[in-house]
């Protein structure tokens, strides 16, 4: 039978670890059964995987769930309040656009392009504690190694990625000294809704630099494809948010 | 996610945190061995959809009619196993009883003309 008595591992895990490693094993020991049953191993994981279905949307359902994920409604009318999101974003992108060295005029463009999206999104108390610990990744110049990362990192620096070929986004944000669970990625200025991407994926968020002729940062914000890559240019902006 | 063509029935609302809370009273399941437990106990009648299986733990475990604790798998793999708390052994309890009551009184009706079992307690909810 598959129940095993469970040897306590003390791992503290968060709970999007929690979660996704609960899904990993699931969709594995499913794969394990096809295979017994006569699949080939890559037709095995690809038809759990199929079987498990929509993995995002399930991991949000039981977010919404899980205790750690509840958050006092009060707490949260109170620090839902555009101003104070407003403030914090602002101050934020004052640091990071002075950090960066941006002209005056690219500083002001931000500056409002930051407060249209607060004052339509009317960021909530997650979302305003994620910009103040904002970090930034830009794509770098001949001076700087291809992407500079900086802000409220543990490690803020200049990093080498591979001329050519790709490097997952998540290996830099280790690197940064963070963990992919406390990021999610937001790019400036907006390309739309498209642009936005509420929620981390390491399999899905990769930076590629095409070459020393043509610096180029490219996002690809979704794997499957519901996302179009974004081509990232000097000057503009990837800020990394702590997920919510 | 279910096939059209499939014809196996759906777990009737409401009884999914029954049937979850019945799996693991023997002992701590992984949410995979939960899934292969209902379906093995139901003779392969009933499938849990993940969709449904653990957005359910995770309530359950809000609820503290389970407690989760991470160990390791058969298969030597980290895995979540639940156990059924206290509360989840007084809800097991009161649900099952419930749903006997109701499935009895449904069968009864099915089978035509047969009296209705007067039902007691709370009803079940759905």
């Amino acid at each position: 039978m598959d129940g095993v008595n469970p040897a306590a591992s003390g791992t503290q895990s968060s709970n999007r670890d929690t979660i996704a490693d609960e899904f990993e094993l699931h969709v594995q020991q499913c794969a394990e059964q096809l295979q017994k049953d006569g699949l080939s191993p890559a037709a095995a994981r690809a038809e759990a995987e199929r079987r498990f279905g929509d993995m995002t949307r399930h991991h949000e359902q039981c977010r919404r769930e899980a205790p750690e994920e509840r958050i006092n409604a009060k707490a949260r009318l109170i620090l839902r309040t555009a101003v104070i999101a407003q403030t914090a974003a602002i101050a934020v992108l004052v640091t990071l656009v002075w950090r960066q060295d941006h002209s005056i005029s690219d500083f002001r463009h931000e500056v409002d392009v930051l407060k249209a999206q607060t004052r339509v999104q009317a960021i909530d108390s997650q979302a305003a504690q994620a910009v103040q610990r904002a970090i930034a990744v830009t794509p770098g110049t001949e001076e700087l190694a291809p992407v500079h990362l900086e802000g409220a990192v543990p490690r803020p620096g200049a990093y080498n990625l591979p001329e050519s070929g790709s490097l997952k986004l998540d290996r830099l944000v280790r690197a940064a000294g963070l963990r992919d669970e406390q990021v999610s990625v937001r790019v400036l200025p907006s390309r739309g809704g498209d642009a936005v991407v509420q929620r981390w994926k390491a399999e899905g968020l990769a930076v590629r630099v095409d070459g020393p002729d043509a610096p180029c940062v490219e996002v690809t914000v979704d794997a499957k494809g519901a996302h179009p890559p974004l081509a990232l240019h000097g000057g503009e902006l990837v800020i990394v948010l702590p997920a919510k | 996610m279910r096939k059209p063509t499939d014809q196996r029935p759906e777990i009737p609302p409401g009884t999914l945190d029954l049937l979850i809370l019945q799996a693991v009273t023997r002992g701590s399941l992984h949410g995979y061995a939960i899934a292969r437990r209902i379906k093995e106990r139901s003779g392969g009648e009933l499938l849990v959809e993940e969709g449904s299986l653990y957005p359910a733990l995770h309530r359950l475990v809000r609820l503290k009619q389970l407690a989760a604790e991470w160990g390791t798998s058969e298969n030597n793999r980290r895995a979540r196993f639940y156990r059924i708390t206290t509360a989840g052994q007084k809800r097991l309890k009161a649900d099952a009883s419930a749903w006997r009551r109701v499935s009895a009184a449904v069968t009864a009706v099915l089978d035509g003309g047969a009296p209705a079992l007067e039902m007691r307690g709370p009803a079940w909810t759905a």
